[in-house]
């Protein structure tokens, strides 16, 4: 089908193409960043530009095409002027992300194939993830993030969006970030990336309007994640007196009075406040709304003190008081403490004994010792050394290591600077996820103000040491996380991983020894320094050290980013801090690990937080995804959704992992939609335990495990699902909807209706055309009555295989 | 250089350090399966049909780019090795997308190599012709008067204009001069003992001639004064060309240590006696058996025919055979004629080994049916359609008319049928392309934009060899991976042309490529046996070989 939006393609001139070059470079090294600096300029990669590059770089054709095809966030084909991300994380997913991803394209009347509406005005994708979990579902419009999408507030978005556009995003770097002691008082906002997709940079706007109006001096200051997503857009007030008092889920319209309830205006604002509020009052409006919605949060409040008493802060230390690129204020706190120790003591050796002693392992997901790998890189005989984190955070369900680099952008940075110290690098990369544009510019800005401190650059702290740091940006390839698919990457190839041996640490970046850690690793790094190897090995289990952030979404009552100590159980994180499963259901189990991990059901919700105990129920650590599942998801549902995950993100090269995942798919995919083959639970456990065993690298190695975990502990899930059935009720091909005897005939869900699948019959009961109805459940979540239940679909699909093929082979065709 | 010492299959080796298992395991000629190996290309690692066990942690490894570690143990051929290969084979056969063998092939139930036939015979190399029909068909002008011609129904060109006449130029071949007359000079000499063989119809005629060209004398007892048997009940016999044509067609196997006893019936279990004990092994090919003779004889029989062993074609009593009617009766006689020879290849490992020989099928991988449409992609390999090809006129002329026609096969076997990798491994390890089959499969696609090669994406296994051959040779376009994960393809980049992409070193690449992904276009494999004879018990074998 013709893209709509190539009917106007935008010109390309040679002459950018070449100043794109010259500004990016021109090694086969940088083959990437000049196709996103491409992707950027255009929307797309217009070919005429991908060959003048060929031409005048060292990057040979075959080398950019393949890169250009391999990044799902490169495009060959136009796209619409503006982009529309629909979220299908994990958390995103349980919540229905799919419906909302079929309710944008019926609401963009966007035709079967394309993914642009005929005016070329929108571009729809989905994404793994935005990293946004607690407010799931999310969709984000260019750079605006909107939190708890359906298919019902969706025209409500986009009118949002053409009205606002993206003047709704805050400078992220604006605020006061500097200290001064003449200020009368302080107002808090958080503004990573999930506060702002909650909101929060409006409610900036109003909090500046209205502190403005009391003429007094209070700043704003911008601080990072508090944790507490499921309360954003998070304010806190901090008067001269050092009260602080905080408040919860502000809107716009509440901003003013909670500002004037800490703070009296000056004289004549005082005046002119009140002429305002007494003409209000005659003309009978008022700018603020119902006072009582105003939801102040009560430290003492039984729920955020459950929140935050289990935890134990260390990567996120002093989390939700700290300005994210204050540096004054990061060394007022302990920060560069460390570093600076480090340098001064010229004592490597007793730095990596430290980090040995301590225990700590990599973040990352497999728990590698990460004194070890310090120690293997040091011991290297080349003089030329890397170090590279890792914040190509790609797990659905996860935004640890966004969080990390958004609001304590100097803490990651010590740590790999001690790294690259301690294993005699002189030049450092930072990997992050291309969806993470906050993080690099946060990172960024963070490293060009250790520069301008000497910490970074030539001759640090006049040791002789130089360190040169930089940004990488990934390409939106979860496989990249692996750490020979990022070396690969960074160096302009494809992001494929290859085999180990060798290990980066002996053979890595342009062949030379690299460490390669992850962020949430290197933010812990300064605090063990700082505290000794003692105080770290002191909190854990025997094999696992120290703390882990997880991000808790999905089904829990409160969803947020919670640092943990390791050996605390999954029940006491999702019952304890998570407040169990949201609604009043049971939870009847926890994803951990994202597609690496498996589900852990409620009967074994006593397992620890340790990497082996972990491992030992089939689950992983991963990088600290925690989705909470209740007793309305599907078990079977979620391991194809990891599936269709894996599937998608695998990088191709091997056969297990590129054919293997594939079949998976296909089978989990009948077994959704009530015809698969009596032996396809065999199948199926025959092509996970060979993808297992045989995949080239541990994105193939552990695809499997969503699958083997829930065909362990949920096997009758799966045998309802050979017999056509869905318990949970969720695969929409085996269920139907149908009003009940309860219904008042409000016409509520025949308003609702996106498909008009319910035709509206006032004061009599209703009835839902099972052939139009696409199963969003809209209608039965607004019946006032809740007469609309689910119920099996007796007579489920049963697609001759011999139609499927000629079906797919027609698609593939067109 | 350092050396370390390593263990592969509980055999000590010392090696290089840094040598990998793959070269540790030829050192000890240990053969190790691998296709997206190439000696003197980096590693890809990519396939994992090199899959071996490191003992000390129980992980897989693939042994082509795996260095060896002193005191390394590896597990290279066991049962657990063998069926994780085979898996890994069926995922990629899952996906592949091609036939190993032409449809009109796999219909002829004596495998008559049918595209070869023609290919020899649009070049006018009428002998070479001849003689593949002669071997494969045994009686090619009677069965040209007689077959239903199963072949012409699957051809692949009906769907485009109409069939190929196969059985009308395999039988004008069978009677081309005295060059089609089976050699029986370059017969092999005598080698065992003599088989005998009761009832000269098909089946029967099939299974002598098959013995003696393996080298065994036969006797065939025929009751009746004529051979053929039920040959004769065919309409086309009526037509006095046809009695002519069996006669010259049976005329090399008289004289020839084959001898036929006419007139001759074996009726009683004594008789049987005495023939089984006058000969190695007998095969019964009576065209069909009553049930009190079956039982007189003491042969186990079902509803319909002779109970055998399927694959031996073996009756209950120790070397006894039975093939055609006998087993099941109103068979055709080109079926009776293939099972004459299944039984001959039974026979021959019987007297060899002391166990009837397997007939197995060779792995043959299947597109199915076709979409509409996909025909065309064949096209441009057959030449034009003058119109109706003469096919009932049964001329003897081998001419223009006749180099035409066969210039209309399409070539639908596969190019690389014998050299073929992925099929050699299949067939040794005994895949099943069906174990983890699709619901889908993407669109058959030959693309021809190369003077010299065709490049069938679906035949791909992503090994890249091409690639690093092109970046090895440092072609400016070359071939690159396209896309990523199961959609991931080898093409040229930036959607150029096959001849841009192959650049100078086509020839390379075609040659490397492990399966027939790219092949020479104008070139197919000598096309072999699409069957393998098996010692018996292979069932049995933990490891099958090929």
């Amino acid at each position: 089908m013709k893209d709509p939006a190539s009917k106007a393609p935008q010109e390309v001139r040679l002459d950018e193409v070449d100043r794109l070059i010259e500004q990016v470079g021109s090694s086969a090294e940088h083959a990437l960043p000049l196709l996103q600096a491409l992707q950027e300029r255009y929307g797309y990669l217009p070919e005429v530009a991908l060959r003048r590059i060929v031409e005048r770089t060292e990057i040979t054709a075959a080398n950019l095409w393949s890169i250009a095809t391999f990044y799902p966030q490169l495009r060959l084909r136009p796209a619409g002027r503006h982009q529309i991300c629909v979220c299908v994380g994990t958390a995103c997913h349980v919540k229905g992300a799919e419906r909302v991803y079929e309710a944008v394209q019926r609401e963009l009347r966007i035709p079967e194939g394309s993914d642009t509406d005929p005016d070329g005005e929108y571009t729809v994708r989905k994404v793994a993830c935005l990293g946004c979990c607690t407010l799931a579902p999310v969709v984000m419009v260019d750079h605006v993030t909107y939190g708890h999408r359906n298919a019902d507030n969706l025209r409500a978005m986009l009118e949002d969006f053409a009205r606002h556009g993206a003047t709704a995003m805050a400078d992220p770097l604006s605020g006061d970030g500097q200290s001064d002691a003449s200020w009368e008082g302080e107002v808090r906002i958080g503004l990573g990336s999930c506060c702002i997709a909650g909101g929060s940079a409006r409610v900036e706007a109003a909090l500046r309007r209205a502190i403005e109006r009391t003429g007094r001096r209070i700043r704003v200051r911008h601080v990072g994640c508090v944790g507490m997503c499921h309360q954003t857009p998070l304010v806190e007030v901090v008067t001269s007196e050092g009260q602080a008092v905080r408040y919860s889920r502000v809107r716009p319209d509440d901003v003013a009075r909670i500002i004037e309830a800490h703070f009296q205006p000056t004289g004549v604002r005082r005046f002119l406040r009140w002429a305002e509020q007494a003409v209000e009052q005659v003309l009978g409006y008022g700018v603020g709304g119902d006072s009582s919605s105003v939801r102040r949060l009560d430290p003492r409040d039984g729920q955020v003190e459950a929140f935050t008493c289990r935890q134990l802060h260390i990567a996120t230390e002093y989390c939700g008081s700290l300005h994210p690129l204050d540096l004054d204020e990061y060394r007022r706190h302990g920060g560069l403490e460390a570093l600076h120790h480090c340098l001064t003591s010229r004592n490597f050796e007793k730095v990596i004994e430290e980090i040995e002693r301590s225990g700590l392992r990599g973040r990352g997901g497999a728990g590698f010792p990460t004194g070890l790998k310090w120690r293997r890189v040091r011991a290297s005989a080349d003089p030329i050394r890397y170090v590279i984190c890792n914040g190509d955070e790609g797990d659905p369900g996860a935004f640890m290591d966004r969080m990390l680099m958004e609001s304590y952008p100097y803490r990651v940075l010590e740590g790999l600077i001690i790294a690259a110290w301690a294993v005699g690098a002189r030049e450092g990369i930072l990997y992050i996820r291309a969806e993470y544009p906050l993080a690099v510019r946060r990172i960024g800005a963070a490293i060009e103000r250790l520069r301008q401190e000497g910490w970074v650059g030539r001759n640090i702290l006049g040791t002789g040491w130089d360190l040169e740091l930089r940004i990488a940006r990934g390409g939106g390839a979860f496989v990249c996380g692996e750490e020979t698919a990022l070396i690969a990457s960074i160096e302009g190839r494809r992001g494929s991983p290859s085999l180990r041996p060798p290990y980066p640490a002996e053979r890595g970046y342009h062949g030379h020894p690299t460490l390669v850690n992850n962020c949430e690793t290197l933010a812990l790094v300064p605090w063990i320094l700082r505290h000794g190897a003692e105080a770290f090995a002191s909190i854990g289990t025997p094999k696992s050290k120290g703390t882990k952030v997880f991000a808790l979404a999905g089904k829990v009552a409160r969803g947020g980013l919670v640092e943990v100590p390791m050996g605390i159980t999954l029940r006491q994180i999702v019952e304890e801090i998570g407040g169990g499963a949201a609604g009043g259901r049971r939870w009847k189990a926890v994803q951990v690990g994202g597609p690496s991990g498996g589900c852990v059901p409620e009967s074994l919700g006593d397992t620890p937080v340790d990497y082996e105990a972990l491992q030992a129920v089939g689950a992983m650590m991963g990088s600290g995804g925690l989705v909470v599942l209740d007793e309305t998801d599907c078990m079977v549902d979620v391991a194809r959704y990891f599936l269709s995950f894996t599937a998608r993100e695998s990088c191709g090269k091997c056969t297990p992992c590129r054919i293997g995942t594939q079949r998976m798919l296909e089978i989990l995919d009948r077994l959704c939609e009530g015809h698969a083959h009596s032996n396809d639970l065999t199948r199926l456990e025959e092509i996970a335990e060979l993808t297992r065993r045989h995949s080239l690298c541990g994105l193939g190695r552990t695809a499997p495990n969503p699958v083997l975990t829930t065909l362990r502990f949920f096997r009758s899930e799966y045998e309802a699902h050979l017999q056509g059935r869905c318990p949970a009720g969720r695969c929409v091909k085996l269920i139907r909807y149908e009003v009940g005897s309860e219904c008042i005939g409000c016409t509520r869900c025949a308003q609702v209706c996106p498909v008009g699948a319910i035709p509206p019959n006032p004061y009599r009961p209703h009835v839902i055309r099972a052939d139009a109805c696409v199963r969003c459940d809209l209608c039965r979540t607004s019946c006032p009555t809740q007469a609309i239940r689910i119920v099996p679909n007796t007579n489920a699909p049963t697609v001759a295989p011999a139609q499927a093929t000629e079906r797919c082979a027609t698609e593939i065709a067109s | 250089m350092k050396l370390v010492k390593v263990s592969i299959d509980g055999r000590a080796v010392t090696v290089p350090e840094g040598s990998t298992v793959l070269n540790a395991a030829r050192t000890l000629g240990i053969e190790i399966p691998t296709l997206c190996h190439r000696d003197g290309l980096p590693h890809y690692t990519s396939c994992m049909v090199c899959a071996v066990r490191d003992l000390a942690s129980g992980r897989w490894i693939p042994a082509c780019s795996q260095p060896v570690a002193d005191g390394m143990e590896i597990e290279a051929s066991s049962e657990d090795v063998h069926r994780a290969r085979r898996h890994i084979l069926e995922l990629l056969l899952s996906e592949h997308l091609g036939d190993c063998e032409a449809p009109c092939r796999r219909a002829c139930p004596a495998s008559l190599r049918i595209p070869e036939m023609f290919r020899r015979a649009r070049e006018s190399r009428w002998d070479e012709a001849a003689r593949l029909v002669r071997e494969d068909l045994i009686l090619p002008v009677v069965l040209g008067w007689v077959c239903p011609a199963p072949c012409e129904r699957t051809c692949r060109r009906a769907a485009h204009d109409r069939a190929l006449a196969i059985r009308e130029l395999h039988r004008r071949l069978g009677s081309f001069s005295d060059t089609s007359a089976e050699p029986t000079s370059q017969w092999p000499p005598l080698i065992g003992p003599t088989v005998a063989v009761i009832g000269g119809g098909p089946a029967g005629i099939s299974a002598a001639v098959a013995l003696r060209r393996r080298g065994y004398a036969v006797r065939v007892f025929e009751r009746s004064a004529r051979l053929g048997g039920r040959l004769w009940e065919s309409p086309a016999a009526a037509n006095p060309e046809f009695a002519r044509a069996f006669a010259a067609e049976l005329q090399p196997y008289v004289g020839v240590e084959i001898e036929w006893h006419l007139n001759t019936l074996i009726e009683t279990a004594e008789e049987l006696h005495r023939i089984r004990s006058g000969h190695a092994a007998t095969v019964l090919a009576l065209g069909s058996i009553e049930p009190e003779q079956s039982r007189a004889w003491g042969l186990a029989r079902g509803a319909r025919g002779l109970t055998v062993d399927l694959a031996t074609r073996q009756t209950n009593l120790p070397g006894v055979f039975a093939a055609g009617g006998v087993v099941q009766p109103g068979k055709i006689a080109v079926r009776s004629i293939a099972d004459g020879q299944r039984v001959a290849a039974a026979v021959a490992g019987y007297l060899r080994t002391g166990h009837a020989a397997v007939w197995a099928s060779r792995f043959d991988s299947r597109i199915g049916r076709l979409e509409p449409g996909e025909v065309q992609q064949w096209v441009p390999d057959g030449g034009p359609d003058l119109g109706a090809f003469p096919g009932e006129m049964r001329s003897e002329r081998l001419d223009a008319a006749t180099i035409a026609e066969a210039a209309r096969c399409f070539g639908c076997d596969c190019r690389k049928a014998a050299t073929c990798r992925l099929r050699r491994y299949a067939d040794r390890y005994g895949a099943d392309a069906h174990r983890f089959e699709s619901p889908t499969r993407p669109a058959v696609v030959l693309r021809r934009d190369h003077p010299k090669v065709v490049y069938e994406p679906g035949k791909c296994i992503r090994c890249g060899i091409c690639v690093r051959i092109a970046v090895a040779a440092g072609e400016p376009l070359g071939m690159t991976f396209q896309g990523r994960g199961y959609s991931e393809q080898v093409a040229p980049s930036f959607n150029n042309g096959l001849e841009k992409g192959l650049g100078r070193v086509w020839r390379e690449c075609v040659e490397a490529c492990p399966t027939a992904a790219l092949a020479f276009r104008e070139e197919w494999d000598p096309m072999g046996p699409d069957h393998l004879e098996r010692e018996q018990p292979s069932e049995h074998d933990p490891y099958p070989r090929g």
